[in-house]
Parts: structure tokens; sequence; C-alpha cells
């Protein structure tokens, strides 16, 4: 999992690292692009300097020719400079090979010129100015300085071609860098975005299967499958399916275990039936082969006795025990099986199954005097013969313990709906019987417990194993009860659309059953 | 009553059962020969005239009661041999036991028992069971020497 998250973490910032490169290197050749423009934009403003020099000095020398007045260091410092200029022009110049050539071209046309100016401008500081004027009148001065001009304007038309060419570089850089950060900042928020998604998709639907295993595994039910994987998340799961399986077979064991201890048990209590059936015969026997007897007063008495009295009170208690073993041995066999037998789920006519549940206990409910009045019940899904049981036993315990100090209601109703569970339907069974002692509601579900063994028959098993059905159809069961006042049992089975097929033409029961008028 | 009189077999390794049995038989008017065996092999050997019974004077008529746990050679055992056998074939069996598994009796069924009973917990049940068996008993004929005709 930590590798999963390094990936997300580690691939934007790859994709940062090169976005950050890619942004260094193009602002390097801005940076480069605009030092050529600028030195491009420096070169031409040498090469005009280099050309007013070059005028300056023609100047001051035509005006010492012609006016004789200007001072002689203006020329020299004009001539001087020149040279000077040309090298620095050079220098700028040095690394494009074409540019350098031609300016040392003009620098060897310039030479011969500036010297002709110094020539020129002493000769008119000498008085000689009528032959400088002869010598310009050759074509030589103006033909120089032309081509010197010439070879200038080339050279400076190079140089702003080059500057132009610099200045479009430098625009490219700019235009480029624009780009490259733009798409440097989608790139890597789309991947940062992208793998964050996936790997967050990916990782939400697997925790939500890890919790929806781990619901399951709380109620009992079949877990979803495996999770591919083999980091954390796959392990926790592991864990889970290994649970189930273990859980599983624990209580399949359990299981077993109940299932062959209560069938070794029936064998012995076959014995325990018969033989207690045989003393009974017995007694009998001895009774009709003693009567006929002749017996003095006192040992017929003490005979009676003993035939009619003991031995039929010893022999009672041994049927009543043995009586209520193979009952629970008869429960522990049910319960057990509670677990193993398939359900048939389907849609059921509840209205019909309590109508049959009613009717089979309608001599306890006549005997009670009670009154018993079942709504409409919504139609549920689920094993027709389980949930018969169920019912049959919720009502059968409120029949049983009715308060005899006053008439007994019971109901049979529904809820609008499953509470909060979808999906599945309330049903309760209410009474104004005996009621609960809060103290026994906890152990009320558990097997064995039985509040009032002195008021009714039974084993204590009931409950147990009315849970167990329930569950397994995946709803859950409970009671509120009051003591003295009487008892609700709610039960949740799956909803169903109600497209039941009935169970035969049974009325529904809505009557009233009671002693009668 | 048939002129040959029917010899009952019970098979049942539980002495308790078997005095049940037999004593529920006599009450509900059994007078046939009984004879009571205690696991499958001496059941087999009965039937057949051999090992410990290979001197007995063979009835000509026998109906079995077999019960299914048993030491030794079970009970499902002795039916198959039995019933495997066409000298054996006709023999009236009955299985008496305390398993209702429905594939047992479905596996009893269809190696040819004639009558499965369960031992069941309702003792009343199984006494009643016992008794119209009796009645039966009285009155069932049983080809001669268990051959079938």
């Amino acid at each position: 999992m930590l590798k999963k998250w390094l990936i997300v973490l580690a691939v934007p910032l790859v994709f940062q690292v090169l976005f950050l490169g890619a942004l260094l290197k193009s602002q390097l050749d801005r940076d480069e692009a605009q030092r050529m423009s600028i030195h491009s934009k420096e070169v031409l403003t040498e090469s005009a300097t280099l050309t007013r020099l070059l005028i300056e000095a023609r100047s001051y020398m035509l005006a010492q020719v012609v006016a004789g007045n200007v001072p002689r260091a203006r020329v020299e410092e004009a001539a001087a400079a020149i040279p000077v200029q040309f090298a620095k022009l050079h220098g700028l110049v040095s690394d494009n090979k074409g540019q350098r050539l031609l300016v040392d071209e003009i620098a060897a046309k310039a030479r011969p010129y500036v010297a002709w100016v110094v020539e020129a401008d002493r000769l008119a500081r000498t008085g000689r100015g009528e032959e400088a004027v002869e010598r310009f009148k050759s074509t030589t001065d103006r033909a120089t300085l032309a081509e010197v001009r010439a070879r200038i304007d080339r050279f400076l038309a190079e140089e702003q071609r080059l500057d132009r060419e610099r200045s479009a570089t430098l625009e490219r850089a700019v235009r480029g860098q624009d780009l490259a950060i733009l798409l440097g900042a989608v790139v890597s928020l789309a991947t940062g975005a992208g793998l964050v998604l996936a790997f967050s998709r990916g990782f939400a639907r697997r925790i939500g299967t890890l919790a929806e295993n781990a619901r399951r595994l709380a109620e009992g039910k079949a877990l979803a499958e495996p999770i591919v994987g083999g980091d954390e998340i796959g392990q926790l799961d592991g864990v889970f399916h290994a649970m189930a399986r273990s859980l599983k077979e624990r209580g399949q064991e359990n299981e077993m275990f109940i299932y062959s201890v209560s069938h070794d048990l029936r064998s012995p209590l076959v014995n325990l039936q018969g033989f207690s059936r045989e003393l009974a015969y017995t007694a009998a026997d001895i009774r009709k082969a003693v009567e006929p007897l002749e017996k003095p007063p006192a040992a017929a008495a003490r005979l009676e006795r003993l035939i009619e009295h003991d031995m039929p009170d010893s022999i009672h208690f041994i049927q009543n025990a043995v009586t209520r073993l193979s009952a629970i041995i008869d429960s522990l066999l049910r319960l057990s099986r509670a677990g193993r037998v398939e359900y048939r789920m389907q849609p059921l006519d509840l209205d019909a199954t309590l109508g049959r549940v009613v009717e089979a206990l309608r001599d306890s409910i006549a005997e009670k005097g009670a009154e018993v009045a079942v709504d409409d019940l919504p139609p549920a899904l689920g094993d027709p013969t389980i949930v018969e049981q169920v019912f049959a036993n919720l009502l059968s315990n409120a029949v049983k313990y009715l308060d005899p100090a006053r008439p007994g209601r019971i109901e049979v109703g529904a809820e609008p709906d499953g509470g909060d569970a979808p999906g599945f339907r309330t049903y309760h069974v209410r009474d104004n019987g005996l009621g609960i002692p809060e103290a026994h509601q906890a152990k009320l579900f558990l097997a064995f417990q039985r509040l009032h063994p002195g008021v009714a028959q039974g084993e204590g098993i009931g409950l147990a194993l009315v849970r167990r059905m329930v569950e397994r159809h995946g709803g859950k069961i409970w009671a509120e009860s009051e003591a003295g006042v009487g008892s609700t049992f709610f039960v949740t089975l799956p909803a169903s659309d109600g497209t039941a097929p009935t169970d035969g033409p049974i009325p529904r029961v809505a009557a009233t059953i009671g002693a009668p008028q | 009553m048939a002129p040959e009189s029917l010899m009952i077999l019970l098979a049942e390794d539980d002495d308790g059962h078997a005095s049940l049995i037999h004593r529920n038989l006599e009450r509900a008017g059994l007078v046939n020969g009984f004879h009571r065996v205690k696991d499958g092999q001496e059941a087999l050997d009965y039937v057949r005239g051999q090992g410990d019974y290979a001197d007995r004077v063979l009835s000509p008529n026998v109906l079995l009661l077999l019960d299914i746990n048993m030491p030794r050679v079970d009970g499902v055992e002795v039916l198959r041999q039995l019933k495997g056998d066409a000298a054996t074939a006709a023999i009236p069996i009955i299985m008496l036991t305390t398993t209702d598994d429905p594939r047992e009796v479905e596996r009893c069924y269809a190696l040819g028992c004639n009558v499965y009973i369960t031992k069941p917990v309702d003792y009343d049940g199984f006494i009643n069971a016992i008794r119209q068996l009796g009645l039966f008993l009285q009155v069932v004929r049983v080809p001669r020497n268990g051959k079938t005709a």
C-alpha cells in the first residue's frame, strides 16, 4: 500500500522536475536571446558612433580648410578616436567571422581616408589650403568616403539583419517559455489528479468491499468475492475470509456434536420409556396376581399401599422425567438441524399462515378463554414451514404465559415498514400476559433459559430456535416486555412484493376465538 | 393361522430394546416362534443355517426384524446380502431403528427392505407400530423356506 502512495506522490513529482528543467532551459534560452539582441543593438550604436566620428573628422577638417578656426585638438581627437572605435567594433563582432572581416575591411579602407583628413587639416593649418581644395576636387576624397560608407552600410545592414533575427529568436523563446509553463502545469496537474483519482477509486472501492465483508461477517452472512491484491487491504480481507471459514467450521462442529450426542441419547431413551411402561404393567400384573390371595390385614394394608401408591408414584415420576428428557433431546435435534436444513425461500401469504397457526392452537386458546386478533399482514419472503414454526412458537408462548388474573388478549400485526432495515417488514405478537422481568430479558433468546418453569410445559429451547430461524432469513427478533403487564415480540422478515401463491382457500382469521357464548 | 408357523427373528444388539420388542409383540397376541440374535453376523448365520446355527433345524418361514446399528455386521449389510441372494431374497425384512435420516430410509428401501419403522422418541407411537406389526405378522403368509415360488 505504501508503494502505491509513493507512486502517487512520485509520478507528479517526476513530471514537475522535468517541467522545472524545461523551464530552466527556456529561461536560459531567453536570457541568451536577450543578450544577443542587446549585443546587436550595441553594435549598431557603436557603428553609428563610428560613422559620426568619420564625418566629424571630415567636418572639422573642412571647417578648418574653409574657415581656419577649428582648434587642432578636435581633429586630432576625432582622428585618434576612429581606430579605437574600430578596435571596439572588432571586439564586439569577434563572434561573427563575416562581420569581423567586414570591420577589418572597413578599417583598412578608412585608414587612408583618415590619414587624408589629417593631412588636409595639416595643409590647411600650414597655409596650403588651396592644395587641399585641389585635392578635394579630385574624386579620391569623395569616392573613398563613399566606399567607406558603403561598407559601413553593408555592415550595418548585416548587423540589423542579425538584430532582427535575434529579436525573433527572443520572441520565440519567450513564447516557448510561456507554453512550457502552461503545458508543464497542465500535465503535472492532470497526471497528479488522474493518479489520485484512479488510486482512490480503486482504494475506496476495496475499502468499501472490506467494510462490507466486516459487516457481513458480523451478521453471519456469506462474504463477497475475495479482494485481489497483495497489499494490506487484500491481507485484511483474507483474514476476514479465514475468520468466516473458521466460524463456519466451528458452528458446523457444534451442530454435528449436538446432533450426534442427541442422536445417541435416543437409544437409551427408548429403554427408559419402555421399561418404565413395563414396570407399570408389572405392577398391574402383581395387583391382579395378589388380589385373590388370602392376606392377613396388616400385610394386606401394607401390600395395598405398596401396590396402589408407592409403586405407581415412583413409576409416574420416572415416566414424567423420561418424557421431559425426550422432549429436550428432540428440541436439541431440531436446534442442530435448524442450522443444517436448507431453506426454500418463497413469497408467503402470512394471513394464511397465521390462520393455520391459530387453528392449531384453538383448543389451548379456548381453554384459557383468550382472545386472538390477527391484523392484515403484508407478505414476506421465507421458508413456509420455518416461518410457520416461528409464529407457532411465538403464539404458543403467548397463550402459555397468559395471566390467569385477567382475560387474555393476543394481537398479531405488522408495522408499516421494516424500521431501520430497508427491504424488511416488522411483525409483532403482543399479549397481556405475565410479562418478562427486566433481569431476564437479556437471556430471553438463549437456550435452556426458562423463567416460568411451573407455568407451562416446555424445555426453554423454543426462543433460541426461533431466533436461529429468523436470523437465517436475515431478519431480527426482539422483545419488549413489562412484568405483570404483557409482552410484545417483534420479528423482521424480508419483504415480498406480494405475488404470493396462497396456500389454499384458508380464510383470514380476524375473528375472536374465546369462550363459547 | 398358517399351517407352518412363522418364525420371527429379531436382530438387535441392545438387550433392553430386544426385551421391549418381545414383550410388546407378545402383548399384541403374537404366538409365533421368536428368536433373538445380537448382531448381523448371527442373523445371517441363522438364516443360512451356518456358523453357530449350523445344526439348526431350518424353520421354513422366517421374518426378520432388523436393527440397523449393530456390531460386526450392521443391518444394512444384512439387508444387502439377503436380498442379493436369490435363495433368501423373498424373506420379509422389517427395519427397526432409531435413525430417521431420510437418506438412510431411502437406501434401505432401495436395497429391498419391505418396511422401515423408526423407533421414535415417542414411545407410544413405537409400541403402537409394534402392536400393528404383531397383528400383521399373524396374518402374513410367507413362501416356503423363504424361497421365491
